[in-house]
């Protein structure tokens, strides 16, 4: 650069031999350089910002959950059991089945989904969970919505309530409990769950659906949601809150 | 006959197991447990042949569940997990089912358990035959009739009796023919049919679903084919 400057600084003074042209290109010169320059980085700046943005829309796609392929397959066996003995149950649970896997197909890829949706497709999931167990688990799902509905972003509280089965239900003997509470108004939504579990099976040590559930949150409800996972004795508990 | 044990926490998949175990002829089904601890203590005062485990239950998951017993009984694994499989070869399982399961498939696992007692009685066979075990007594009424094994053709299930079918005579035992067929000899009987056993070397042939043994015609269960298609081998 320095050579090349050094060059144009001898031509152009065997040129024209005088300083005030040579001072006004050196002006000139200077201006075109730095135009180049803030033009490039402008390019650049604009190229990494949409890069980002790509980028956290392929994570969240990436990090939005699917149910855990297991449930469809252990579901699939009991409907396979039960369609010889109860045909008209077995119907029932296969149309339950399918609204749960065309709601986390199709739904699912969306930004948003309505709050109701939502709450029916977390019904379904228990719906069909009850049945699985021999043992007797109490499943309690309260809602006070005051008929109001939001638009929010899907399939997270699934991954909490998954959890509550996983973690609890499926290592307890008896005597196994779920409950859910959702409160929704003012354009605040609110998810509580707890389940009992077993202290000395699980060491509910944080999982990978918890950790997608707290990036997502991230992305998309950046400092207008709190989530509070807390563990007392052998109760867990899990409250989201969002801010719409 | 194999008696056997269920262990799944989901109550449907017991139904499924004994559904397809009461169209197998020897099978005996033992007992329903709903998690490992209910089977540990069920294995404790009796014995079984053959254990259907599911692997993800509460407290004791299937194969922790396996490594606690000292001489474990032959074990399939029925389970939706697909991952485990290598774990359960280091188990020594005869089978790996995974969830939801064909009925044909159900039956080769089953396959697998009888063949591996066979050989084994195989063994004491070949014994006993060096110590020219050539006949027995049947007892038909209150008579024993002494019977060279080799002139047995067939025998034929009949309610709670057996029909043998020697060259010269049938003879009627009161035993059930999964019986009888270890009375006589594994190696030299063959069940074609729910009914049926018949003497290998008597066969003259095979046509379709029909076994000529001399003047009779046996009929082959479908679920007996893959038995005589070990014969071709």
């Amino acid at each position: 650069m320095l050579v090349i400057i050094g060059v144009v600084i001898v031509v152009f003074n065997d040129i024209f031999g005088k300083v005030e042209g040579f001072v006004e290109f050196i002006a000139l010169y200077f201006i075109i350089i730095f135009i180049t320059i803030a033009h490039w980085l402008f390019k650049q700046i604009k190229a990494v910002i949409r890069l980002k943005n790509e980028k956290s829309k392929t994570e969240l796609l990436h990090l939005k959950s699917q149910v855990n392929p297991h449930f469809f397959f252990n579901m699939l066996n009991n409907l396979y059991g039960l369609v010889d003995k109860d045909s008209k149950k077995a119907q029932k649970l296969i149309l339950k089945l399918s609204d749960m896997m065309r709601y986390s197909i199709y739904e699912g890829d969306k930004d948003t989904v309505l709050l109701s949706e939502e709450i029916s497709y977390l019904e379904n999931y228990i719906e069909l969970h009850k049945m699985r167990y021999h043992k007797v688990i109490d499943v309690q799902f309260n809602i006070d919505t005051n008929n109001n509905d939001y638009e929010i972003m899907p399939l997270l509280f699934i991954i909490l309530l998954e959890n509550a089965f996983k973690h609890g239900v499926e290592n307890l003997r008896e005597n196994a409990y779920v409950h859910v509470y959702i409160k929704a108004q003012n354009s605040e939504v609110n998810f509580e769950i707890e389940n009992n579990f077993d202290p000395s099976e699980d060491k509910h040590e944080e999982g990978i659906g918890i950790k997608n559930l707290k990036r997502r949150l991230e992305l998309v409800y950046p400092k207008k949601h709190t989530l509070t996972l807390s563990i007392t004795d052998a109760i867990y508990n899990a409250k989201l809150n969002i801010l719409l | 006959m194999i008696s056997y044990l269920i262990i799944d926490d989901e109550h449907i998949a017991h139904d499924i197991i004994k559904g397809y175990c009461k169209m197998l002829p020897n099978l005996k089904f033992k007992a329903d447990c709903y998690d490992a601890i209910e089977a540990i203590d069920y294995l404790n005062k009796h014995d079984v042949d053959l254990i259907f485990l599911d692997l993800n239950m509460p407290k004791l998951k299937g194969f922790e569940f396996l490594k606690t017993l000292a001489s474990p009984p032959k074990v399939i694994v029925t389970t939706a997990y697909s991952e485990f499989a290598i774990e359960g070869y280091e188990l020594n399982v005869v089978d790996y089912l995974l969830k939801p399961f064909s009925f044909e498939r159900f039956l080769s696992a089953i396959n697998k358990v009888t063949s591996s007692n066979s050989s084994k009685i195989k063994k004491e066979n070949n014994v006993n035959l060096k110590s020219e075990e050539k006949y027995i007594f049947l007892k038909q009424n209150n008579s024993h009739i002494q019977v060279d094994l080799d002139s047995i053709l067939f025998i034929e299930a009949s309610g709670n009796y057996t029909k043998v079918m020697t060259i010269k005579e049938i003879i009627t035992i009161r035993e059930k023919i999964s019986n009888t067929i270890q009375l006589l000899s594994e190696t030299e009987f063959i069940q074609v049919h729910k009914s049926f056993a018949v003497a290998k070397k008597h066969i003259n042939s095979i046509e379709g679903n029909r076994i000529y043994i001399e003047n009779y015609i046996v009929p082959i269960g479908k679920l007996y084919k893959t038995n005589i298609n070990q014969l071709f081998k």
